[in-house]
């Protein structure tokens, strides 16, 4: 049953130019990048002895907020998808569990994420590759620093997918999304446990503790959301 | 068999009650009209039974079994095609795609889009995106959609809102030929009795979220039966000589009124008042069309008083 639902999901997908965002985001991050390297590449060289470090550094100034956006805009659209023309009226009274549904749009989101890192990874290799630092030295830290972000965003996205299921006007959710992936990278001072942070954080030393709190956390905002969703009356 | 059957089903809306203890028993095979104006309740009735929205009390009972749990539900939703309200649809989409969504979901074979695009007389614009139909037409692909799952309930929920009367004639037809090709029960929703009418065999009308008739469109009918009005200057005079001849009027401001008699019953009456001197003013037939009986049962109920209109 889940899995034709997901079939349908793909399907309400064709055609959109949500799919063209999974390379425009990773292709902003990368082409911000190479502006700044293009601009500033000495000083930048000088900065870290270990140039692919220094890259990686740099690329996480844009790649958390670039990737908290596209999860806001994904969110929205799944959910609006439904809102647009009022069918969830539709979807919801045919044979389908509510959780399904959701889980569906979740699962949906979190892939099309999934996919837009591994673009991001091919372009960040590329990126190395075309300012002559060569090979990565190690696969395992660029593996770490492509996806880390979204194992630690699960539950910025989980909020997201929950507002943007609950609220017909997606300005709510769009705000919130917007608001905290522009702002969260300049502030490093605040509780570690605001999870809205967790993925700028790829270079403190508690790396892994917020990937797998993320995960923890974000599979608990979802099935709350999801809880949520089931009990809610359909207008 | 019943195919829905409610029980004091009552839904609150922030304390204020949208329905309130609503019975319906819609048998096998029927057409059933549920009328009332808009925001007595019907609609907020039909998500109940769909599934959309929890009642606050009472039972409901779908193809004879009572629904304890959602998952029951889901169950029998497989049984059930349904249409509510403004129509739904993925606007990007075409016709068919729009129908291979729920297609996946509800599991039938391919050739099935193709009939019900047939049925609805959409198989030309299968392939065009639905943003630029027509009202009519996503309408009636909101039709094939319902009835994509081969249901043996359709719930229709004012499907013909908005429509011109050549659309309103065209779903009306459609719905027409539903109970008699396969034995489908039908519950369609309107705030337009003559929608319905030739069209229901049972009606339930509903107000402010009280059903306030429930029965065979004959019987409302029945309530439609013409009148004879005499209007008379010495009201009560007239009323004594009447009941004297063995008839019950009811009093209208001037006049009196009887149910429906004959010609030769008409002039035996007159007859009798004019002996007794009393000065008739005129005699009249009054007839109450079914719009006028939904239009009084419905608004008796706002607290109006509804005056009859003179056929």
């Amino acid at each position: 049953m889940f899995t034709k639902i997901l079939q349908a999901e793909c399907i309400k997908l064709k055609r959109k130019w949500l799919w063209f965002l999974l390379f425009l985001g990773p292709a902003g991050v990368i082409g911000l990048t190479l502006v700044d390297y293009s601009v500033r590449y000495e000083y930048l060289i000088q900065q870290n002895p270990n140039v692919w470090e220094g890259l990686l550094h740099e690329l996480n100034i844009t790649l958390p907020i670039a990737f908290l956006l596209g999860g806001t805009i994904l969110a929205s659209n799944v959910a609006h998808i439904e809102y647009h023309r009022s069918s969830w009226k539709q979807l919801l009274s045919l044979p389908v569990s509510r959780l399904s549904v959701y889980t569906a749009k979740f699962v949906v989101v979190m892939f099309m994420l999934l996919i837009a890192s591994a673009v991001l990874l091919i372009g960040i290799f590329g990126l190395g590759w075309w300012l002559g630092f060569g090979l990565p030295p190690s696969w395992k830290t660029l593996f770490v620093y492509t996806f880390y972000p979204f194992f630690s965003a699960i539950p910025f996205v989980a909020i997201q997918i929950w507002l943007s299921m609950l609220f017909k006007n997606q300005s709510r959710s769009l705000a919130l999304g917007i608001v905290m992936s522009v702002t969260m990278s300049g502030m490093r001072e605040l509780p570690s446990w605001f999870f809205w942070q967790w993925p700028m954080l790829v270079f403190s030393d508690y790396r892994n503790t917020y990937m797998i709190t993320g995960v923890i956390i974000g599979v608990f905002l979802y099935a709350a959301g999801a809880l949520h969703f089931i009990k809610k009356d359909v207008a | 068999m019943e195919i829905v059957k409610t029980t004091q089903l009552i839904k609150l809306f922030k304390g204020a009650e949208a329905v309130n203890e609503v019975n319906l028993s819609i048998k096998e095979g029927e057409i059933y009209g549920f009328l009332g104006p808009n925001g007595a309740g019907k609609t907020t009735t039909i998500r109940m039974l769909l599934g959309l929205m929890k009642p606050t009390s009472g039972e409901i009972e779908l193809f004879g079994e009572r629904i304890k749990n959602h998952r029951q539900h889901i169950q029998t939703l497989k049984k059930i095609g349904s249409l509510v309200e403004s129509p739904s649809y993925y606007a990007h989409l075409t016709a068919r795609e729009n129908l291979e969504v729920l297609r996946k979901i509800l599991g039938v074979s391919k050739n099935r889009v193709d009939e019900v695009l047939n049925i609805v007389k959409l198989t030309k614009e299968a392939n065009r995106p639905v943003k630029g139909f027509s009202l009519g037409m996503k309408q009636r692909l909101g039709i094939a959609s319902a009835l994509l799952g081969n249901p043996r309930l359709l719930i229709l929920d004012e499907p013909t809102n908005g429509l011109d009367p050549a659309g309103i004639q065209e779903i009306r037809s459609l719905i027409k030929e539903m109970p008699g090709k396969n034995g489908v029960t039908v519950l369609i929703s309107s705030h337009l009795l003559y929608e319905i009418d030739h069209l229901a065999t049972q009606v339930g009308i509903i107000t402010k979220g009280k059903m306030l008739f429930n029965g065979s469109i004959e019987s409302l009918r029945k309530k439609a039966k013409h009148q004879v009005a005499f209007t008379t200057g010495e009201i009560e005079k007239a009323k004594t000589i009447l009941l004297a001849s063995g008839f019950v009027p009811t009093i209208d401001k001037h006049s009196l009124l009887l149910d429906y008699i004959d010609h030769e019953q008409v002039a035996h009456l007159v007859y009798q008042l004019v002996q007794e001197n009393v000065s008739i003013y005129r005699v009249e037939e009054k007839s109450k069309s079914l719009e006028d009986i939904f239009l009084k049962l419905t608004s008796e109920e706002n607290g109006y008083v509804h005056k009859n209109t003179a056929g």
